[in-house]
């Protein structure tokens, strides 16, 4: 997945995964709306898969770079937006459940959470983080990318 | 390497408290049920002529009470998020809204037959109240980084109120026995352009250009769009202001007045023809296919705004004065009313979530927002709100007194609707902080 990214800048890498996994989970509701188990579990999956590898991406290459070239580590904009990200994986988790017990109001309903949560943490993140990673991490991008084709 | 760069707003903890919005946005059902006394109590009087006392308290309970408290409750929210800069001095909101509350009270007051001080006091209450909002506030817009069509709209919508209440506190000496300036009509005729195009435009257009793709994953207009709204919009609040360089004549086809509605043109066309259209194709093309109930609201919001250009000319150029009144009716509740409505129902449930919920998640199961309130409730507030809204328009074409009380009724029904809503929201964020064990 992050190969197709690989001519972006860093804003447009992260930002064209952010709306990646947005149509990915389009595509969880439009299957739990129309009760298609038997795709739902595949496409679960790949979301689930996706989202995770997004913050992952972001946690073990972005945020350190930026944290070890900005110096804003402990009282920095990362702290709070690896706290999101355990929110973020805590609600993956409880939709699974759901999911899993064939609750799909209850799949439904806690998406609908969960995008409404990411949304807000997107916005942070492409409107403030992205730009400042990229203004302090521009000369390593390319270093950068290698990392992240791994994931 | 960090000096000078900002990291505000990427804090929950530089959010403010929950209590700062949701103490302006529970100001909003109550404002209903204030509106709906005076139509109940006053009956077709309220929606009569535009410069009946009572038709301008109704009007000011519309946009103090509900609009200006609704939309200073989003901007202390979302200016922190939006723009990336948090609002100073945060605990001024309280003043703010004491001092508010404040003047809308003394405001109607005076208007329904109170002593002329009661306006004195709304003036400087209402003014200390926009002061001690438009600094703070104000100063975080414009000292963001952040340089985006939805920052700019902001910025806008913030200028535009400072200017609004100005010319509105000027007019408003005058009931305070002080003596109505000389331009009275061509005061109030800008006045109005800039509340309802400049302020409450300006932040409807571009909130929505935030909220619209993100709540329902549509797409953004494209950017050439909403840089030309913008510029129509600035346009069309400049132009106007012309009007007072012309000496006063006894040509009504181009009287001052009339002229500075005409130069509002541009910024009339961009926000209630250009946006509603651009909106609902957008809403259209959302990839995200359930309904949500707060799409309601939307979609009768923005059907609303496509009928205001013609309503204004009529108001414009017809005698009948109910052309007027029509206009200000859909425009506020219609309009902006329902589109602030909807996303009450939208912004409370998830910051309730967020400011509660969100420490618990990962050690508990925690409910969704949803389940917070329902869709079933959302949509019974919109049946409500569109009931009153159709009542009162009926009102104003027949000036039948029956059903202006009857629109009263139905106001009260909609802030009862939305304020019992409202409560039930904090309740259940609360009480579900108590009362569930971590598992």
């Amino acid at each position: 997945m992050a190969s197709q990214h690989s001519e972006s800048g860093l804003s447009d890498f992260f930002s064209g995964d952010h709306h990646n996994c947005d149509s990915k989970w389009v595509r969880i509701e439009a299957l739990l709306d129309s009760g298609d188990s038997a795709s739902l579990g595949t496409a679960w999956q790949d979301f689930d898969q996706s989202t995770r590898r997004h913050l992952d991406m972001e946690e073990e290459v972005l945020f350190p770079a930026f944290e070890a070239r900005s110096g804003m580590g402990q009282s920095g904009p990362t702290v709070v937006m690896r706290e999101e990200h355990q929110q973020i994986r805590a609600l993956l988790d409880q939709i699974a459940v759901a999911i899993g017990a064939g609750d799909t109001e209850e799949a439904l309903d806690l998406g609908d959470t969960l995008h409404m949560l990411t949304q807000q943490h997107n916005i942070k993140e492409e409107g403030m983080l992205y730009p400042m990673a990229e203004d302090v991490l521009g000369e390593e991008w390319t270093e950068l990318k290698q990392k992240l084709a791994i994931y | 390497m960090n000096g000078g760069m900002p990291n505000a707003g990427l804090s929950l903890e530089q959010a403010p408290h929950l209590l700062v919005p949701a103490s302006f946005f529970l100001m909003v059902p109550l404002s209903l049920l204030l509106a709906g006394a005076i139509l109940m109590h006053a009956g077709v009087a309220s929606l009569s002529h535009p410069w009946n006392p009572q038709v301008i308290a109704l009007t000011h309970v519309g946009t103090i009470g509900v609009l200006l408290m609704g939309m200073v409750g989003a901007l202390y929210q979302m200016t922190p998020v939006v723009a990336g800069t948090p609002v100073a001095a945060i605990r001024v909101a309280h003043g703010v809204h004491v001092l508010l509350l404040t003047g809308l009270v003394c405001f109607v007051w005076r208007l329904l037959g109170g002593p002329a001080f009661a306006m004195t006091l709304a003036g400087y209450s209402l003014a200390m109240a926009l002061l001690g909002f438009l600094l703070p506030v104000g100063w975080s817009l414009a000292s963001s980084v952040t340089r985006d069509e939805t920052t700019l709209g902001m910025r806008l919508a913030v200028a535009s109120l400072a200017v609004l209440a100005a010319m509105g506190l000027l007019v408003a000496r005058g009931y305070a026995e002080s003596g109505f300036p000389d331009n009275r009509f061509l005061l109030t005729q800008v006045h109005l352009t800039v509340a309802l195009l400049g302020w409450v435009g300006g932040l409807i257009v571009s909130i929505s250009w935030q909220v619209v793709p993100m709540f329902y994953l549509a797409p953004s207009p494209a950017k050439r769009s909403r840089q030309a709204m913008l510029g129509a919009l600035v346009a069309g609040l400049i132009l106007p202001f012309a009007a007072f360089a012309m000496q006063p004549n006894n040509d009504v086809a181009l009287s001052p007045t009339r002229l500075a509605a005409v130069a509002a043109l541009p910024a009339a066309l961009a926000v209630w023809f250009f946006h509603p259209l651009l909106t609902l194709h957008s809403i259209h093309q959302r990839k995200r296919r359930r309904t949500d109930a707060s799409l309601l609201y939307w979609r009768a919001g923005l059907s609303v705004a496509l009928l205001l250009v013609p309503l204004a000319a009529m108001a414009s150029l017809a005698d009948d004065y109910r052309w007027q009144i029509l206009f200000g009716w859909l425009a506020i509740w219609g309009w902006a009313g329902m589109i602030l409505h909807g996303m009450l129902t939208r912004i409370m449930p998830f910051l309730v979530w967020f400011h509660r919920l969100t420490p618990l998640i990962g050690k508990m199961r925690v409910p969704s927002i949803r389940g917070l309130l329902s869709q079933g409730r959302i949509k019974t507030g919109f049946a409500i709100h569109l009931a009153s809204l159709v009542l009162g328009a009926a009102t104003i074409v027949t000036q039948s007194d029956i059903l202006a009380r009857l629109t009263g009724l139905a106001i009260t029904a909609t802030g009862f609707s939305l304020g019992s809503s409202l409560v039930h929201v904090l309740h259940l964020g609360q009480r579900h902080l108590l009362q569930h064990p971590i598992k």
